[in-house]
């Protein structure tokens, strides 16, 4: 691409100049280009192809301009392209102001494709950038009742696969969880990524400084060692090499770091480990297996195998493990996809989305300089007479016309870098955490060709349509019967409403498009949670970071809630294992009483969440039937529980009530029986997700959860005020504990609706661009073809047509083209309204409000824009119309 | 034909004999430790624009210059006697234009 580029500049110098130098030129821009490339990094890259784009045309056009005004040539017009574009240039300055506002269309046009050329070759189009990215894949359990996880592995299983599947050339598996990192500054809640053998060599991991992590680390009695993040070595360690060899302290086990891991490495987005500070070894033959499924599980595909056969594989290995797995495995089918296909999830079409709008806005501009140019063109008419007349050849004007587009397009394409550089920025500074290989999306070379390209067949395009119409010079036409240029043809005027008619229509399909994204996202933020934020601030304590407390943790948090309830300002605290939107839940198997058989006979998976009295009423949840869970409900009293609505429906749909039925606990060592005292109302974990069945333990019952727990205190004021108390209580109370965070839940209501935030605004923002451009258009058009029709208008009035009567005549072309365009856009909309289904919430893709305001917005504004020019014209005195093209 | 200080820097380069194309840009990043660059289109230009007032002549390059295998032949410049004179006249008047600064203590702080 780079070499087409080259080619293109050094067409831009004179034929002399080129014969002389075009050789040596090559040769020592090749070697800068050598250089550059060498001195990687995207800055020098854009900075070599722009000063190589600047520093070229610069010298060309300079020269260009030396031979025009030499005396030896000023006669002999050489007739080449590049005088074409001098030309262009003049004319551009005689026009300064129409010519400005092209170009600023074109750039707007430009600038957003490459923008999101820029992200869809980034993020769909790269290689994952992994050894072998085409043969990796994920492996997992498909669970019947949720077809569409990827439920991960438990350790036996993984190990039954890595000896069992043939067509897998490797098998590695990743679990992560958080640890209080402590040995150099203050202690830090960290996520800790733990890997079996072979991991990180499969991702292509290189050590930085020191190893990354070998075989030997994993076998029996190693020492603990761990790999740290390139960007935790920066943060926590400030980038020190004499980290290698230090002993951490991690959740009180002492690791030694043993190596940086390069700051390339990214590790797999969706999958476990993703944000991991450190790395360590899973050590599989350092312990008991744990029964919990928490592995997710990669491998390398064999040359020739594909997923659908591996799965049969990976399914005939889960049927052998059945009997010994815990009964959330139960009757799960294997399930294998490609690493990329689970990279990239939902945001590819997310990002498809937003590709097809900006290809949209891209039409839009086209047609709307086109529009502009062609009204130009027409204008022009006149002097294209006179030259033919004079003897230019028909391809010499069309040549003429086309290279003062090219000039234009050159500008605008510049223009366009700039944007698109911009665009990329605000896109990565604004887009939600999560979308995969963004952060390695940049505007390269590629991307410059990527304008390039467009900028000239836009030009071509831009330039052809009103040059063929214009150069097609009827001479009797214009110079004959009615005086220089004084009608359109009728042929311009309908290439022109056709424009207009294109144009309204692609607002319309912007604007429906923008208005049920935004219209779903004002239902998510008003959706009922089920409980109420405001007011509510929280905090999370784990307890595997203590030395204090961990082993007995009960006291330390009874003390936590009851001095939390002293601080002044706080009117009520409760505890919870789980905060809703904070997604720290946790799942079990019950059997719920009289389980209806279809469930089969090992349980159903709940939602669990353990919480202290006074949870209910400080997330004003309301009880349904029953009573909340009450202090005495703790250790020593009789199990109870309480269920949410979801439960009862999913489970006893036809009990008439749910209080003093039983749940069995399926999963854990002992079954235990709990009774029901209460129902409470649903809440949901974000504002897009249903409720999910849910059973409230009491605090004391579940010493297993009891090691986190999240503090919740409503405040009588501004809850953020609470957050220096409580930071200062937890420190008070257990000096070995990392400090935690303190937020409101409204902030977590609002981070957990940015993705839908983001993509609303992303597509207002098409909408706006478009609206802009389709009013710049019609009042363009408009405009003109009022101005046109000056001299006629003149005739008009003064033979005693009224006003009313020309201002009509004028408006009904575009009062036409305008419902045209808006019927259209409708259709269009409504049919390509479909694929934004699973972006909406709460409305329908047909939703009839919105698609009424938008044709009626837009309609209305269209119109608008085209009164003003016919007003002025309708306006004028006939005398000074008359004289006007006199 | 007026001096540039981009001119100026390629007929300064070619002072201590004939240099090729690429050569001269190396020659004029190496003196200015990389401060001035020349890009490919404003070098072949400029030397274009020597080569019409005469004050650089192309001349035949040294044998241990050899192009790189495939590449196109390089041509060698030389300074002219006038190129030489216009030089020294435009170095003159910076000179000048240096005195003048001091004179005026605007200097002082650059030792």
């Amino acid at each position: 691409m780079g070499r087409l580029i080259i080619e293109v500049l050094l067409r831009f110098y004179p034929r002399g100049f080129r014969r002389d130098f075009a050789a040596e030129l090559r040769g020592t821009i090749y070697r800068d280009r050598h250089r550059a490339r060498n001195r990687a990094g995207f800055a020098w890259r854009i900075r070599f192809w722009t000063s190589l784009i600047c520093d070229n045309l610069g010298a060309a056009l300079r020269l260009r301009w030396d031979e025009l005004t030499s005396q030896d040539n000023r006669l002999g017009f050489s007739g080449t392209l590049l005088d074409d574009v001098v030309q262009g240039q003049r004319i551009f300055l005689r026009n300064a102001r129409f010519q400005l506002a092209a170009v600023f269309l074109l750039a707007l046009g430009i600038g957003s494709s490459a923008a999101a050329f820029a992200v869809v070759d980034g993020v769909l189009l790269e290689d994952l950038p992994y050894p072998h990215p085409e043969r990796l894949v994920q492996v997992g359990a498909r669970p019947p009742r949720n077809p569409e996880w990827m439920a991960p592995l438990s350790e036996a299983t993984f190990l039954a696969m890595r000896q069992g599947i043939s067509q897998l050339e490797a098998l590695a598996a990743v679990s992560s969880a958080t640890r209080v990192l402590r040995g150099i500054g203050d202690p830090a809640e960290v996520w800790v990524g733990t890997v079996s053998t072979g991991y990180l060599d499969l991702l292509g991991a290189r050590a930085f400084l020191g190893r990354t992590l070998q075989p030997s680390d994993h076998e029996a009695g190693a020492t603990k060692v761990a790999v740290l993040s390139s960007t935790v070595f920066e943060n926590r360690f400030g980038g020190d090499p004499n980290v290698l060899g230090s002993v951490l302290d991690l959740s009180g086990e002492p690791v030694e770091v043993v190596g940086v891991l390069s700051p390339e490495f990214l590790p797999p987005p969706g999958i476990r480990g993703r944000t991991a500070a450190l790395w360590t070894p899973l050590g599989l033959a350092q312990r008991e297996l744990s029964p919990i499924l928490h592995l997710d599980v990669i491998g390398l595909v064999r040359p020739g195998a594909t997923p659908a056969t591996i799965q049969e594989e990976v399914s005939r290995v889960l049927a052998e493990r059945r009997p010994a797995e815990t009964p959330a495995a139960l009757r799960s089918d294997g399930r294998v996809e490609t690493l990329r296909s689970r990279v990239l999830g939902d945001t590819g079409s997310a990002i498809l989305l937003a590709q097809g709008g900006l290809v949209l806005l891209l039409l839009l501009t086209c047609v709307n300089v086109a529009s502009l140019l062609m009204a130009r063109a027409s204008a022009r008419r006149p002097e294209m007479a006179i030259r033919s007349v004079l003897g230019a050849r028909r391809e010499r004007m069309i040549r003429q016309l086309l290279s003062e587009s090219l000039f234009l397009a050159v500008l605008a394409g510049g223009g366009g870098v700039g944007l698109a550089v911009a665009l990329v920025r605000w896109f990565k500074a604004m887009a939600p955490d999560g979308i995969p290989l963004l952060p390695t999306v940049t505007v390269d070379g590629e991307v410059l060709a990527f304008v390039l390209i467009l900028s000239l067949v836009s030009s071509v395009l831009f330039g052809l349509l009103p040059a063929l119409t214009s150069s097609r010079v009827d001479l009797a036409g214009i110079l004959g019967k009615s005086g220089p240029g004084r009608t359109d043809s009728r042929a311009a005027a309908a290439t022109l409403r056709f424009l207009v008619v294109g144009e309204v229509s692609l607002a319309v399909v912007l604007a429906l498009g923008a208005g049920l994204l935004a219209n779903s996202f004002f239902h998510l933020t008003r959706v009922d949670l089920g409980f109420q934020p405001d007011g509510l601030a929280t905090m999370r304590v784990e307890m595997r970071g203590s030395d204090l407390n961990r082993e007995n943790p009960g006291p330390f948090f009874r003390q936590l809630l009851d001095e939390g309830r002293e601080i002044s300002g706080v009117s009520s605290a409760a505890l919870a294992y789980a905060i809703p939107i904070l997604g720290h839940g946790w799942s079990g198997p019950f059997t719920p009483q009289d389980l209806d058989p279809s469930f089969g006979d090992h349980g159903v998976s709940v939602n669990i969440n353990a919480i202290s009295e006074g949870f209910f009423p400080i997330m004003r949840i309301p009880i349904l039937e029953g009573r909340p869970l009450q202090e005495e409900d703790g250790e020593g009293g009789e199990p109870v529980v309480v269920v949410n609505r979801a439960f009862v429906g999913s489970y006893w749909p036809h009990v008439a009530s749910a209080i003093g039925r039983t749940v069995e606990e399926t999963g854990g060592r002992e079954r235990r029986i709990y009774r029901v005292v209460g129902v409470v109302g649903d809440v949901r974990s974000r504002p897009g997700s249903g409720a999910e069945p849910t059973i409230f333990f009491p605090v004391d019952h579940l010493p297993d959860l009891g090691v986190g727990m999240s503090l919740l205190v409503r405040a009588e004021g501004n809850p953020t005020q609470l957050a220096a108390p409580l930071r200062d209580l937890v420190r008070r109370l257990d000096r070995s504990l990392p400090v935690p965070e303190v937020t409101t839940l409204t902030s977590l209501v609002q981070n957990s609706v940015v993705e839908p935030r983001f993509y609303a605004l992303l597509a207002v923002g098409f909408a706006l661009f478009a609206l802009i451009l389709a009013l710049a258009g019609v009042y363009g058009t408009t405009s003109y073809a009022a101005t046109r029709r000056t001299h006629e208008i003149g005739i008009r009035m003064a033979l005693g047509a009224d006003r009313g009567r020309v201002l009509r005549g004028i408006l009904t072309g575009t009062f036409c083209a305008a419902i045209a365009g808006v019927t259209l856009g409708l259709l269009g909309g409504g049919l390509g309204a479909k694929y934004l289904g699973g972006f909406l919430f709460g409305i329908e893709p047909l939703d009839v409000p919105t698609y009424t305001v938008v044709a009626l917005v837009i309609g209305v504004t269209v119109i608008t824009s085209a009164f003003f020019p016919a007003l002025r014209v309708a306006g004028l005195n006939p005398a000074v119309s008359l004289r006007r093209e006199a | 034909m007026t001096v540039t200080p981009k001119t100026l820097q390629i007929l300064m380069a070619l002072a201590e004999g004939p240099l090729h194309g690429y050569g001269i840009k190396a020659a004029v990043e190496d003196r200015t430790g990389g401060t001035v660059t020349l890009g490919a289109g404003t070098l072949y230009e400029g030397i274009h624009r020597l080569l019409r007032a005469g004050w650089l002549v192309e001349v035949e390059g040294g044998i241990e210059d050899a192009p790189p295998p495939g590449g196109p032949p390089r041509r060698y410049y030389a300074l002219t006697t006038e190129g030489r004179e216009a030089a020294r006249q435009e170095l003159c008047r910076l000179a000048e234009v240096v005195r003048h600064g001091e004179a005026q203590g605007l200097m002082e702080d650059v030792s």
